[in-house]
């Protein structure tokens, strides 16, 4: 049952319900495509706006996979942002390190400095990956989605998710080299 | 199956497909299996880094730079402009007409009709003459001689 309610295919009392069973994966999914919080909790708000209409008009005696459609809504969300986002591009230059933004994690500060190495290193190669690789491979090595469900939810062939799968692994690794 | 397996292979593998010779040598060959761990541990890796929060500042604004497409804007806008230039050349080759001097064709032409009326040689010379001819009895009074009365006629003396 928690699984099933995990999936989103329960049929939830209310609104609030969904919210809160989806609110972090929505909300992940977009950090990660849009790569700054504030951003993606913007987009994330949109989001939950599309499901409270969604929900409104859904037939309510039938229960629903929200998560599918959650996730393609934030993948589309995300998309549609960084292709009208060149303002932020301006904005962000002023952007200030807060170390509050960043807790440590009880790490040790040398494993700190080599956490935020890699993390440097590894969201500027994210970042060089096309749009579609950044969407196939943060469904299935971030939200753990199988090739299929990666496939049915971006609306593609199950060999696409896996020809984009292999080019971004390819592409991270090379492009990380030593710092892995 | 003697030759170790490829990248795709190793991650076709990972993903739960590939075919049992595939598998056999992954499971015998000890070079690949490494390669397997690592590829396994990468993925885990990045993954989790990816879960975290992303870095601010430097790291996003590379990420807006590269979304620009300097060298496609560049050539497109050089292809505009030689089509540009090429239906201009094409539409209209005579050079066009100094707006100026279109304007002013008539003031030209009055001009020139008025210079060449004006300079003309005989009429120059028949105006001089007449000036002469009429000044004369004048021009004499004044150097002493006999002042014509009045209705003097210049040809046949006075009347009187």
């Amino acid at each position: 049952m928690d699984e099933e309610r995990e999936r989103g295919l329960d049929n939830p009392t209310s609104y609030e319900e969904l919210y809160s069973a989806h609110r972090q994966q929505v909300l992940r999914i977009c950090r990660v495509l849009l790569a700054d919080r504030h951003e993606a909790e913007e987009v994330a708000q949109e989001v939950f706006l599309k499901m409270f209409r969604a929900y409104q008009t859904q037939d309510h005696t039938q229960a629903m996979d929200w998560k599918p459609w959650l996730t393609r809504v934030s993948v589309n969300a995300c998309r549609d942002r960084r292709r009208t986002g060149w303002w932020k591009w301006w904005r962000l230059a002023n952007i200030e390190y807060r170390e509050t933004d960043h807790p440590s994690r009880g790490r040790t500060p040398e494993e700190e400095v080599l956490s935020r190495e890699l993390q440097r290193h590894l969201w500027l190669a994210f970042r060089k990956l096309s749009a579609r690789q950044q969407e196939v491979f943060t469904l299935r090595y971030v939200e753990g989605f199988s090739t299929e469900e990666v496939a049915e939810t971006l609306r593609m062939s199950a060999g696409s998710v896996k020809r984009h799968l292999f080019r971004a692994v390819h592409q991270l690794r090379r492009s990380l080299g030593d710092h892995l | 199956m003697s030759r170790c397996l490829r990248d795709r292979t190793l991650l076709l593998l990972y993903e739960g497909e590939g075919t049992a010779v595939q598998r056999g040598h992954l499971s015998k060959c000890e070079f690949c299996g490494v390669r397997y761990q690592r590829l396994a541990r990468d993925l885990e890796r990045i993954g989790q880094a990816l879960r975290e929060e992303p870095p601010p500042g430097e790291v996003v604004r590379g990420f807006y730079r590269p979304v620009v497409p300097w060298l496609s804007v560049a050539a497109g806008l050089m292809v505009a402009l030689a089509l540009a230039w090429g239906g201009l050349w094409t539409w209209n080759p005579t050079p066009p007409v100094p707006t100026d001097r279109a304007d002013n064709e008539e003031v030209w032409s009055f001009l020139e009709e008025t210079s060449t009326a004006l300079l003309m040689p005989d009429t120059a010379s028949g105006a001089e003459d007449a000036s002469q001819a009429s000044d004369f009895p004048y021009v004499s009074a004044a150097l002493g001689e006999e002042l014509p009365c009045e209705g003097v006629d210049l040809f046949f003396g006075c009347e009187g």
